[in-house]
C-alpha cells in the first residue's frame, strides 16, 4: 500500500510539473473523466468556455450612468453572478465577499495584484463579459505602522475601509483571486489574499 | 506522511493541550501574559465580522466553547490561516504591544507562515528551505515560549515534511485529505454496529 500511494504521489507530482508531456496530460484528462473527477481541478475545465459570454437569452438592459464613462454601448447585459473556472463572482450588492477580486492593474502581471470590489458584471465593447471594479484606497503611508508588514510570508495589508468612486473594467483573466476583508476600525480594513500559488505568498506587498 | 494537515494544525499547541486534557471543557483561567477570553472574543469577533467568498469553509462561531465540538483537520486549516492570525495582529502587532505578547505573536507567526508556505499549490526549494526554516524556529522556541509545553512526536514528524515538499511537489498531491473523505463516508454508514453479520441477515 505505501508504496503504491509513493507511487501516486510522484506521478501527481510530475503532472503538475510544467514540463510533463502533453501526451501524458492528455491521459491525466481521460482517467479524470473516467473516475468521474471534475472538482476544482482547473485543468479538467477549460476556462475560456465557461460563461465568458453571455448566454443567448440574456436580455440587454439600460447602462448605468458610472459604467457609462468607459464603456461606450447605450444598453448592455447586467448580471449578478458570473462562474468562471468554477470560481463564482458576483456584484457587491449582491454578495460582498464573492465580490471582492485581487487583480491585475491593467492586466500587467509584472504588477502586484491589488484589490477591488465588483460592482458590475457586464457584457463589454469586445462581447465578453468584465468586472467594473472599485478600486481598495491604499493608505497614504507607504506601509509604516501596518503591522501585518512584518510577516513575509502571511499575505495581508492594511487599507483604507473607503472604496474609489471610480470605476476601472478588469476582463476576468486579469483576476488572481478572492480575499478576505475584515474591518479593524472605522478607517480600515486588512484585506488578505486567498491565492494559494506560492508566488502571491511570496509577495505580501499586495 | 499521513495527516499532514493535522499534523501542522496540531502544531498549534494551546487549544490542542486544552483538547487533549480536557475534551469537553470550555476555556477556562487566564494566561499569565495574557487574557484567553479577550484572545477568544477577538478571535470571535474576526471570525464573525470577516467577509469571505462562498466557497470559503466555515469554522464554528463559538470556536473555543464547549457547544464548538471538535474541530475538523478543515476547519483548523481556515482558523491558523486566516482567522487566528489576523486576530492575533490586530491585538499585539502594534508598537504599543509588550514585548512577552509580541514575542508569542512571532512564535505564532512562524508556524502561520510553515503552513502557508508548505500548503502552497505550486513548491520550489526556495520555499521547502523557508518551511524547513520557520518549523525550527517554532519548535526551538517553544518550550522558552510555552515552558508548560512539551515537544511532541508531531513535531518531529514536521522536519520530515521538508523532505516529501522535496520529493513529491506541492501537498496537494500527496495529502491525506481524500482517505479522511472516505473515512467519513465510511463513518456515516447505517450499521448495528454488530460487525460480521451482514451475510447472516442476507442468508
Amino acid at each position: 500500500m505505501l508504496c503504491s500511494y509513493l507511487k501516486g504521489a510522484k506521478l501527481r507530482a510530475w503532472l503538475s510539473r510544467p514540463d510533463c508531456p502533453q501526451a501524458v496530460k492528455e491521459c491525466k484528462v481521460l482517467l479524470d473523466q473516467a473516475y468521474g473527477v471534475n472538482g476544482d481541478d482547473t485543468t479538467v475545465i477549460d476556462p475560456l468556455e465557461e460563461y465568458v459570454r453571455p448566454l443567448d437569452t440574456a436580455r440587454a438592459t439600460n447602462m448605468p450612468p458610472d459604467l457609462r464613462e468607459f464603456v461606450h454601448l447605450r444598453r448592455t447585459v447586467l448580471r449578478a453572478h458570473l462562474r468562471h473556472a468554477g470560481v463564482v463572482f458576483s456584484r457587491s450588492s449582491t454578495n460582498v465577499g464573492n465580490s471582492q477580486i485581487m487583480f491585475y492593474p491593467s492586466g500587467d502581471q509584472s504588477l502586484r495584484a491589488v484589490p477591488g470590489l465588483i460592482k458590475y458584471i457586464f457584457e463589454g465593447d469586445d462581447g465578453s463579459m468584465a468586472f467594473a471594479v472599485q478600486w481598495r484606497e491604499a493608505l497614504g503611508r507607504n506601509g509604516e505602522g501596518d503591522p501585518f508588514a512584518a510577516y513575509p510570508h502571511f499575505p495581508a495589508k492594511l487599507y483604507s475601509a473607503r472604496a474609489s468612486e471610480k470605476l476601472e473594467k478588469v476582463k476576468i483573466l486579469w483576476v488572481v483571486s478572492h480575499y478576505a476583508c475584515w474591518a479593524i476600525s472605522e478607517e480600515e480594513v486588512v484585506v488578505l489574499s486567498l491565492c494559494r500559488v506560492s508566488s502571491c505568498i511570496s509577495k505580501p506587498r499586495l | 506522511m499521513g495527516k499532514y494537515v493535522v499534523i501542522i494544525s496540531s502544531l498549534f499547541v494551546k487549544p490542542c493541550r486544552q483538547r487533549r486534557e480536557m475534551p469537553l471543557s470550555a476555556v477556562s483561567g487566564e494566561h499569565p501574559s495574557y487574557g484567553k477570553k479577550d484572545v477568544l472574543k477577538q478571535i470571535h469577533d474576526a471570525i464573525r465580522e470577516t467577509t469571505m467568498p462562498s466557497w470559503f469553509g466555515l469554522v464554528p462561531r463559538n470556536f473555543g466553547d464547549i457547544s464548538a465540538g471538535t474541530i475538523k483537520a478543515d476547519e483548523w486549516h481556515s482558523l491558523i490561516t486566516v482567522y487566528i492570525p489576523i486576530a492575533l495582529i490586530s491585538l499585539w502587532g502594534g508598537p504599543s504591544s509588550k514585548a512577552t505578547l509580541k514575542s508569542i505573536l512571532d512564535h505564532t507567526m512562524d508556524l502561520v507562515s510553515a503552513v502557508y508556505v508548505s500548503c502552497a499549490r505550486t513548491m520550489t526549494l526556495e520555499h521547502a528551505t523557508a518551511y524547513r526554516s520557520y518549523i525550527a524556529s517554532y519548535v526551538g522556541s517553544l518550550r522558552r515560549i510555552h515552558p508548560t509545553s512539551n515537544v511532541r512526536p508531531n513535531h518531529h514528524a514536521s522536519f520530515y515534511v521538508y523532505n516529501y515538499l522535496v520529493l513529491f511537489g506541492p501537498v496537494h498531491s500527496w495529502w491525506t485529505f481524500p482517505f479522511e473523505r472516505l473515512i467519513g463516508i465510511l463513518q456515516h454508514l447505517p450499521t448495528n454496529h454488530k460487525f460480521g453479520e451482514l451475510n447472516l441477515v442476507r442468508n
